[in-house]
């Protein structure tokens, strides 16, 4: 925010309108830098240059368990079936004894990072993760968790991540949206919550894209013409240009209209640049197989065709609601929906090195908490169910590319893997460091909104500078 | 220094500073701006000692008036060393050259310090003396700012352009083509008075204005916050219909702000229409706890009709503004003691029909279902919790810390705590006196003390044995009339027998007397039940097999257990809270039947929103939340209302119920925000700006008003006209302010870059509703039925109703909403978004709607061509801009439509017909 008293240069800002102009659908609120009348907020410059310009961030909904994935606990083996030796902890439901991950660890990579066979193609690339497990979150809920990863606070109406970044950064291409969420058949628990705008202008939510839809025209809103084909419609709109251009002429120097008039030009290029994004069936042979079958892996593939086109933040989904909240027989349903997955996630660190992009995109592969260590009780009291619950306090997540320093971990859970003890990570922390790896220093990336200034992070948040590369 | 501050003063690049340094107008936005942050009004975040917002506090310390040379302010400011100097370098916050020069400025004047103008009482000014007769007293205000700096009005705005402004202005919607040619014919400022009479007394105003007022009543008509899809209120649009009503009417605008806040407590009839107002405070989201409730509440309140950020005081005192922490507390106190009934009120009398009976009928049934199942549940819930005491005292016993009840996540099965039990046991513990006769041994016992438990415990029995005295003398238990010993014998025994050697021990000892209790009763009620039956033999009431339900000893157990208020007497809401999670999962089904046929049955007749007042037996202690933690009680608050601005309505706190105390002191004449507020807010939606800049943000680092002067003018003018927003209107866009051009005039932009002085009518673009509104009714299909249940704009297009009739979604916002600016559905909006992005004009190419409305236009205007033997280009033309092509334009359009004509002449029409739609001229209004 621009101080109350400087705000009042006119060169200033419209040399900082033109250099930010071609912005277009990317986010960037065209009419806060246009008008002199107009009186808002408008993005900022990063703080210092980041390592990471993009973020694609694989969202795990429902609650990875980690005592199942990157957080091996011998212990859990050992006390098999018996009470732990301490008081279960509050989650969500009653749970009881321990359950021994049913899946076998093995180290992987010149780190030798140990990753269950959960994952047997993303095991191949642990040497470009960073894996923490001392996460923790506030609730076992998984609304208020999701709204925790995703904006900061799990209680109040504030930004998601994504919005902050693309209001923060803008977007490199001017045809597609800044902020993309990718979910097939459906929404997630909280559903456009997850990515909104809240007080930062509309323009910077997240656009919400069903991938499993395969037409890729079909993806975004009035991007196609039902009526005209595109010789009569280049016609039509070079009458429609014709009609405002004759309108500016009377009204000279107006930069409200001139905006519009060039908005329609974006628009109409548009039409016919964005849909390719989306359309993976111009991939090569050999790139989907790399990918693999099914929506998960193929938006995957979709995520960092967006990215490489410029998209500032990708958060892929794994399904409607909660895939991974698996209360009851963890061995068969998290192997279905780590399956659905695996190739995909190594596809897309794979892919991304590959194309010299994994340096600046940063991927983060979390979910909004973990599972207990502790099976779940069904109404009965038994834990026959096989299931874990909602775990906020420890749990795993991993990131890669984008200025994380490869084949790290860091953090630790109790013996059990029930609770971070060893370098707790809050979110706000995570939001810190991501911040951080894009360029921003959490505690000046301000918004003024009714009187205040608003952080993502609030009032607080460190950068876990163990991970950095 | 002394060289450094030479140059600071007499820098070339100051040359242009202010003669004489106003505090309100240059150094307090920099105070609040740099300083206040740490030197400001919160104590808890103040540095060094040092307050910079008061005056005597500044003096006392950093400023010695009318020498800065001798101010330590100034050496700190003008410090080249970055351990010194202020604000300190990491804050980011540097101060300019001409800032610092403008402090030294404003000491060597004197530094005399103002009071922040929006707190100031409203000044009645006189309009400025001008030669010209026909300027208004607006006009006179604008005019004779602008002409001190050289300049002047803009030329007025054609005829044709000035109508379709104020129609936009006043209604939302494009004058029809008779009114235009009227108005054309005798544009004279009689006509003109003429058409803004029409407009105001039109319903399309009512509905205009209405949205406005639905922004800052941050409306949706879902409850936002939804796990998974959304829930809908089934009444909210009553509060948007009342809006309508009230602004058609001219309801005076301290009255709107009363039964907004207060409807329940102005003596109205039971279902007066008015009491619908009251959805401006339960419309807002519906949030997990109440905390959060109240402060959407106070945020809406404040911020919307008073131009306050009061919610930063959530946490801590305000950082900039003379709002401390008690200030927020005492609106909450103020706010909580409300509720919303369960059957919500009925609107008017519905008319008798099949389907309100039918109605009435399911309804009674899905009720009666309801209650029948939560009362025995909660029943249910009652009798286990009274069997598990020692639990619950085991819990304190070990010490389990507070917990914020107003967040509920938990599943339960009936051997889990309930935390809002186990917080109602501590309440009730710590409230009872040491004598008590069942928990005067938990209290003494449970206190510190440095004897060994067990000696204590000993000396303790040995007393209350004594004091207790001789059991003969109590009086045989199945006498009603039985004493009680100043000792409960029960608890005493079971001391004596199981001797617990600690505090834990001591809660399963109680557990134990009360489960036993519990279980008697139980017992006992059964078998004094069953001496009714026909084939029982007849038992007298004092028989020797009643002393369990006669002995006053036992009653003395019961009465913890049983007695108001006591923790496990829950009351019935709270029970059906806490049950378990089969139960409460099928409970929560019956409910959601409940508000299906409330929010879908044909005959669900209308119903207010309400809230009403607590019983006084609810009244509760309220204390400010340090860093608004309700675990972190501080000082007692009563309700009450802002410091800062004084009893703006003396005494009635102690006379009203505190919401209409509230309310009278927002429209008390003493208190000035509420009309500048206002008079800022009307004034923003014809000018585009407001005259505050920061419409919702009137403390000390919101902008300071342009025109302080007009501002009060107005302020006091809407006062004097019993608060009639009509009438400000009619003065507002009958002004020659207003009647100019909004053309661009290099040399005014030059001088006034933002335009703060008017010297012409800034262009606007159509807001969502307004256009979509604008080109329904220039296809025709324009439906102009009032009221009732929303529509939804995204599924429903075909439904030509005025967008403020469109369903709002707070939890899965519509994209029409967030592509085009709409309000934020979850916060207060005084001012919304203004964007342009590809979206917006990749909706004007290809969406459904446009094209919809652009086939409907073009059959429209052949229909209308054949029978009137008009040219159906200039039928378009007139229906979306309001004027007949001219003669380069049907020469356009004929070019156009020729090259089309392939597909068919219907098609050509329509392509044109879009073209206008999407077009500049049809969504900017000059």
């Amino acid at each position: 925010m621009q101080h109350p008293i400087s705000n009042g240069n006119p060169i200033w800002n419209r040399r900082r309108f033109l250099h930010r102009a071609g912005m277009g659908m990317g986010g960037m609120a065209l009419g806060h830098m246009l008008s002199q009348e107009t009186f808002g907020s408008h993005a900022q410059a990063t703080h210092f240059p980041g390592k990471a310009k993009h973020v694609i961030h694989v969202f795990l909904n429902g609650g990875m368990s980690q005592v199942d994935t990157f957080d091996p606990k011998p212990e859990l083996d050992r006390w098999g079936g018996r009470k732990l030796p301490f008081e279960n902890l509050q989650t969500e439901r009653r749970t009881g004894v321990a359950l021994p991950s049913p899946f076998s660890f093995a180290r992987h990579g010149v780190s030798g990072i140990p990753v269950s066979d959960l994952f047997p193609h993303l095991s191949r690339c642990v040497d470009e993760l960073a894996v923490i497990r001392s996460m923790y979150a506030e609730l076992p809920s998984h609304e208020l968790s999701l709204m925790l990863m995703n904006t900061g606070t799990q209680r109040l109406v504030w930004p998601s991540f994504g919005s902050w970044l693309t209001w923060g950064m803008g977007s490199e291409n001017e045809n597609l949206p800044g902020f993309v969420a990718l979910c097939p058949g459906g929404m997630p628990v909280g559903g456009a919550g997850n990515w909104r705008s809240a007080f930062l202008p509309g323009v910077y939510q997240g656009t919400y894209v069903d991938t499993s839809k395969e037409d890729p025209r079909a993806l975004i809103a009035d991007v196609h013409n039902t009526r005209m084909n595109r010789a009569q419609q280049s016609d039509h709109f070079r009458y429609l240009q014709a009609l405002n251009r004759r309108h500016a002429l009377l009204r000279p120097d107006e930069s409200l209209i001139e905006s519009r008039i060039q908005s329609f030009e974006l628009a109409y290029r548009m039409q016919f640049e964005a849909t390719d994004a989306f359309d993976v069936s111009q991939e090569p042979e050999h790139m989907l197989k790399l990918y693999g079958e099914g929506p998960q892996n193929r938006q995957l593939l979709i995520a960092r065709r967006l990215v490489e086109r410029g998209v500032r933040f990708v958060q892929t989904w794994h399904g409607n609601l909660q895939p991974w909240d698996s209360h009851s027989n963890i061995k068969d349903s998290h192997r279905k929906v780590a399956n659905e997955c695996d190739q995909g996630l190594a596809a897309l660190i794979i892919d991304l090195k590959q194309r010299g992009l994994l340096d600046e995109t940063l991927i983060l592969c979390s979910g909004e908490f973990g599972r207990t260590p502790s099976v779940e009780m069904d109404q009965g009291g038994g834990g026959a169910a096989q299931g874990r619950d909602h775990n906020h306090w420890g749990f795993s997540l991993w990131m890669a590319g984008g200025g994380i320093r490869g084949g790290t971990t860091y953090g630790a859970t109790d013996d059990f893997g029930f609770k971070a003890t060893e370098n707790p990570v809050s979110i706000h922390d995570l939001h810190a460091t991501m911040l951080h790896l894009l360029g921003f220093d959490h505690e000046r990336l301000t918004y003024r909104y009714a009187g205040r200034d608003f952080r993502l992070t609030d009032v607080h948040g460190r950068v876990i500078r163990e991970v950095l590369s | 220094m002394g060289w450094l501050f030479v140059w600071v003063l007499q820098s070339s690049v100051l040359a242009e500073s202010p003669e004489t340094i106003s505090f309100n107008e240059h150094i307090r936005p920099l105070l609040a701006e740099h300083c206040l942050h740490c030197h400001g009004p919160d104590a808890s975040q103040r540095k060094g000692d040092l307050r910079l917002d008061l005056e005597a506090a500044a003096r006392s310390s950093a400023i010695v008036a009318g020498n800065p040379q001798a101010s330590p302010l100034m050496e700190r400011l003008l410090s080249q060393d970055p351990d010194d100097i202020m604000p300190p370098p990491e804050e980011g916050k540097a101060l300019s050259p001409e800032a610092k020069h403008l402090f030294a400025r404003w000491i060597e004047q004197g530094a005399s310090y103002e009071g922040h103008w929006a707190f100031e009482p409203l000044r009645r000014v006189d309009p400025p003396q001008m030669e010209n007769p026909d300027l208004s007293d607006i006009d006179r205000f604008i005019l004779v700012r602008l002409q001190e700096q050289g300049l002047d009005f803009s030329p007025p705005a054609s005829p044709a352009h000035w109508l379709r402004r104020v129609s936009f202005d006043l209604t939302g919607l494009p004058p029809s083509p008779q009114v235009m040619e009227a108005f054309l014919e005798n544009p004279s400022s009689d006509a003109r008075a003429e058409v803004v009479d029409d407009l105001l007394a039109s319903k399309q105003y009512g509905e205009h204005w209405g949205r406005h007022w639905l922004d800052i009543a941050r409306y949706a008509d879902t409850h936002g916050g939804s796990a998974i899809g959304f829930t809908r209120f089934p009444f909210s649009y009553t509060y948007r219909d009342y809006v309508i009503e009230a602004f058609h009417q001219d309801l005076p605008y301290d009255r709107f702000i009363m039964e907004q806040l207060a409807a329940d407590s102005l003596g109205l009839p039971n279902q007066d229409p008015a009491l619908a107002a009251l959805g401006f405070l339960t419309v807002g989201q519906r949030f997990r706890t109440r905390h959060d409730t109240l402060d959407d509440q106070i945020d809406v309140i404040t911020r919307g009709l008073m131009g306050l950020t009061v919610t930063c005081a959530r946490c801590h005192d305000h950082k900039f503004d003379p709002i401390p922490t008690t200030d927020y507390y005492q609106l909450y106190a103020a706010l909580d003691g409300s509720e919303e009934p369960d059957l919500l009120p009925l609107v008017g009398q519905p008319d008798p029909s099949d389907s309100l009976k039918a109605y009435q009928e399911s309804l009674e049934h899905l009720n009666q279902q309801y209650t029948d199942v939560s009362r025995e549940q909660g029943e249910i819930l009652r009798a286990r919790l009274r069997m598990q005491v020692g639990a619950y005292l085991q819990a304190l016993a070990q010490g389990t810390p507070e917990q914020d009840l107003s967040v509920s996540f938990l599943s339960f099965r009936t051997d889990d705590l309930r935390p809002h039990v186990l917080e109602r046991w501590r309440r009730y513990l710590s409230g009872l006196p040491e004598g008590d006769p069942v928990f005067g041994p938990w209290k003494i016992l449970s206190q510190a003390d440095e004897q060994p438990w067990m000696e204590r415990l000993e000396k303790q029995l040995a007393i209350w044995k004594e004091a207790n005295g001789d059991p003969a003398s109590w009086g045989a238990r199945q006498e009603l009339g039985s004493k009680t010993p100043a000792w409960n014998p029960m608890v005493l025994e079971a001391l004596e027998t199981q001797r617990p050697d600690s505090l834990e021990a001591l809660a399963r000892v109680y557990g134990e007397v009360f489960s036993q209790a519990q279980e008697q009763w139980l017992t006992a009620s059964l078998e004094a039940a069953r001496e009714a039956l026909p084939e029982a033999s007849v038992i007298p009431d004092q028989d020797a097999r009643h002393a369990t339900i006669n002995g006053a000893i036992d009653r003395q157990l019961r009465h913890h257990l049983y007695a108001r208020g006591t923790p496990t007497a829950l009351e019935d809401d709270l029970a059906s809270r806490l049950l378990n999670r089969t139960v409460s999962d099928h409970l929560g089904g019956r409910r959601g039947a409940i508000h299906d046929l409330h929010l879908n049955h044909e005959g669900s007749p209308p119903r207010a929103m309400v809230l009403q007042q607590k019983p006084a037996a609810d009244s509760k202690t309220y204390h400010v939340f340090r860093r608004g933690n309700p675990l972190d009680r501080a000082q007692i608050v009563e309700p009450g209302f802002l410091s800062t601005l004084g009893s703006m309505a003396p005494d009635a706190f102690a006379t009203h119920p505190p919401r209409k105390a509230l309310a009278l002191s927002i429209v008390s004449p003493d208190n000035p925000l509420t009309p500048r507020v206002v008079v800022n807010w009307v004034w923003k939606h014809h000018f585009g700006k407001g005259l505050v800049r920061t419409p919702d943000d009137f403390g000390t680092r919101g902008a300071p008003p342009t025109h302080p002067q007009l501002l009060d003018f107005l302020a006091q003018g809407l006062l004097d006209d019993d608060w009639s927003l009509k009438g400000l209107h009619r003065r507002l866009v009958l002004s020659q302010t207003y009647a100019q051009a909004s053309m661009e005039r290099s040399q005014a932009r030059g001088k006034d870059p933002d335009n703060r002085l008017w010297w012409r009518m800034p262009r606007r673009r159509l807001s969502l509703e307004s256009m979509r509104d604008a080109m329904l009714s220039a296809s025709g299909e324009l439906d102009l039925s009032m009221g009732g249940k929303p529509f939804d704009m995204m599924t429903d297009q075909e439904v030509p109703r005025r967008s403020v009739y469109g369903f709002v979604n707070r939890d899965v916002p519509s994209p029409l909403l967030t592509t085009f600016d709409g309000a934020n559905p979850s916060a207060c909006t005084a001012r919304r978004p203004e964007t342009t992005v590809p979206q917006q004009t990749l909706f004007a190419l290809n969406s459904r709607f446009i094209l919809d409305r652009a086939t409907a236009m073009a059959r429209r205007a052949q229909t209308q061509a054949k029978d009137s033997s008009q040219d159906p280009v200039t039928l378009l033309y007139r229906w979306a801009y309001g004027r007949a092509p001219e003669r380069e334009e049907r020469l356009m359009a004929r070019e156009a439509m020729e090259k089309w004509q392939g597909s068919s002449p219907e098609v050509a029409l329509e392509r044109l017909a879009h073209a206008l739609l999407a077009s500049n001229e049809f969504v900017f209004v000059d």
